[in-house]
């Protein structure tokens, strides 16, 4: 058997997270070349918003729609904008690539952790190692659970596909960090890769004749082609529909959730405010708890469902064939 | 417009609140029922009943979304 997966060594793998990133800020330097944005995003020389300080420190925006805690990057931009009044390039920069670098900042992270871990694998694993295969294990078996065997070929992406919301997720419930996954142009991503990945596995697997003949609903005798009419135009909206509602449903829980909790630091800021005192009530603490158990959930049933497009995807006799194997891996 | 606006919002996620709350007790108790019936599959029934509350909980999800996105609007 051909083996396919080639592990990244760090050096490479730190090269070319750099080689991202510089690529992500070219991209946005040419972008501002072309012309600041409305500049509403803009950080205001006295942005502080009355009440109390909170334990954490943190303070939330105004509530108008996309705006979003206080975070590193918001901090850094406005250390950058020093007292001008209006706003610096540098700080227009940060703020408008708030998503993407902390999405880069993941994906360095787990790019170098992970392929260092699988370059220095031995056989007596340490700590590290230990988790990761764990997480594999835990992982594969998932995916192996829907597709059967033939899982083994799609578990990198999927693999990788989970760890990068996860830890995305679970980054914004960090205090001072944000979630990439909260704003809609990282979760319209993941679910446009999903999607190009699903209707690709699709084309080769099937051939192109075959995946129109499995989009037209897999029609053999003469009435079943009458129906495809119908089908096919179902089928192929359907198709668009999936990577529509992969993507609200991630960013809905995961903005949903760090709405809720900036609204509760808010809340908990003025509520001793009666008896003078500067401090208020950590009471967002509950919620980031219900904000990590959302976050691991929202990664899994991305995940799984990425899963089961590309099952749908492959070829049925492989597919029933495949039902029988899980009843007995139980 | 504005009134209108703030009426229909929060209208419209309640409204979704009910529907997801029925699916949700549904699910839930399917599960409990399994769960029930074959102690030994307690983990497993707990997977997919949290896999599919989280299908379930999209749709309310979507009515909330319309709530963040037209906020601007109330005034």
């Amino acid at each position: 058997m051909r083996r396919r997966n080639r592990i990244l060594p760090p050096i490479r793998a730190l090269w070319l997270a750099a080689a991202l990133v510089c690529g992500a800020v070219a991209v946005a330097c040419a972008q501002e070349h072309a012309g600041p944005p409305a500049g509403h995003e803009a950080v205001a020389p006295s942005g502080e918003p009355e009440g109390a300080a909170t334990v954490h420190g943190e303070a939330a925006g105004e509530g108008h729609g996309e705006e979003h805690a206080v975070n590193l990057v918001t901090l850094v931009a406005k250390l950058a904008q020093g007292g001008r009044p209006e706003p610096t390039r540098a700080a227009t920069f940060l703020m408008r690539f708030q998503a993407q670098l902390f999405a880069a900042l993941v994906a360095i992270v787990l790019i170098t952790v992970l392929s260092r871990v699988a370059a220095k694998r031995t056989d007596h694993p340490g700590r590290l190692q230990a988790a990761v295969e764990m997480m594999f294990d835990g992982l594969y078996g998932l995916f192996r659970s829907v597709m059967g065997p033939a899982a083994r070929a799609y578990t990198p992406y999927l693999g990788t596909l989970f760890l990068f919301i996860l830890f995305n997720n679970l980054l914004g419930m960090v205090p001072l960090m944000f979630a990439a996954t909260s704003v809609l142009n990282t979760t319209i991503g993941l679910a446009l890769c999903t999607f190009f990945y699903v209707q690709g596995i699709g084309i080769r697997k099937n051939g192109v004749l075959g995946y129109l003949h499995h989009l037209a609903g897999s029609p053999r005798n003469g009435m079943e082609w009458g129906f495809s009419l119908l089908l096919f135009p179902l089928h192929v909206l359907g198709e668009f529909i999936k990577p529509m509602s992969l993507s609200l449903r991630l960013y809905g829980n995961i903005f949903g959730e760090e709405k809720l909790v900036a609204t509760f630091i808010v809340l908990g800021a003025g509520m001793l405010a009666g008896l003078h005192v500067p401090v208020g009530l950590p009471i967002q603490v509950p919620l980031m708890f219900l904000g990590l158990l959302t976050s691991v959930i929202q990664a899994l049933v991305f995940t799984l469902l990425s899963t089961v497009y590309i099952a749908l995807m492959l070829p049925h006799q492989e597919h029933a064939e495949e039902h029988g194997a899980p009843a007995h891996a139980h | 417009m504005n009134n209108l606006l703030g009426l229909a919002l929060p209208l419209g996620v309640g409204i979704a609140a009910v529907g997801s709350g029925l699916g949700l007790g549904r699910a839930v108790g399917s599960a409990m029922e399994a769960m029930g019936r074959q102690p030994e599959a307690i983990g497993q029934i707990q997977v997919a009943m949290v896999i599919g509350c989280a299908f379930i909980e999209a749709l309310t999800i979507y009515a909330l979304l319309s709530v963040f996105i037209l906020q601007g609007k109330l005034g």
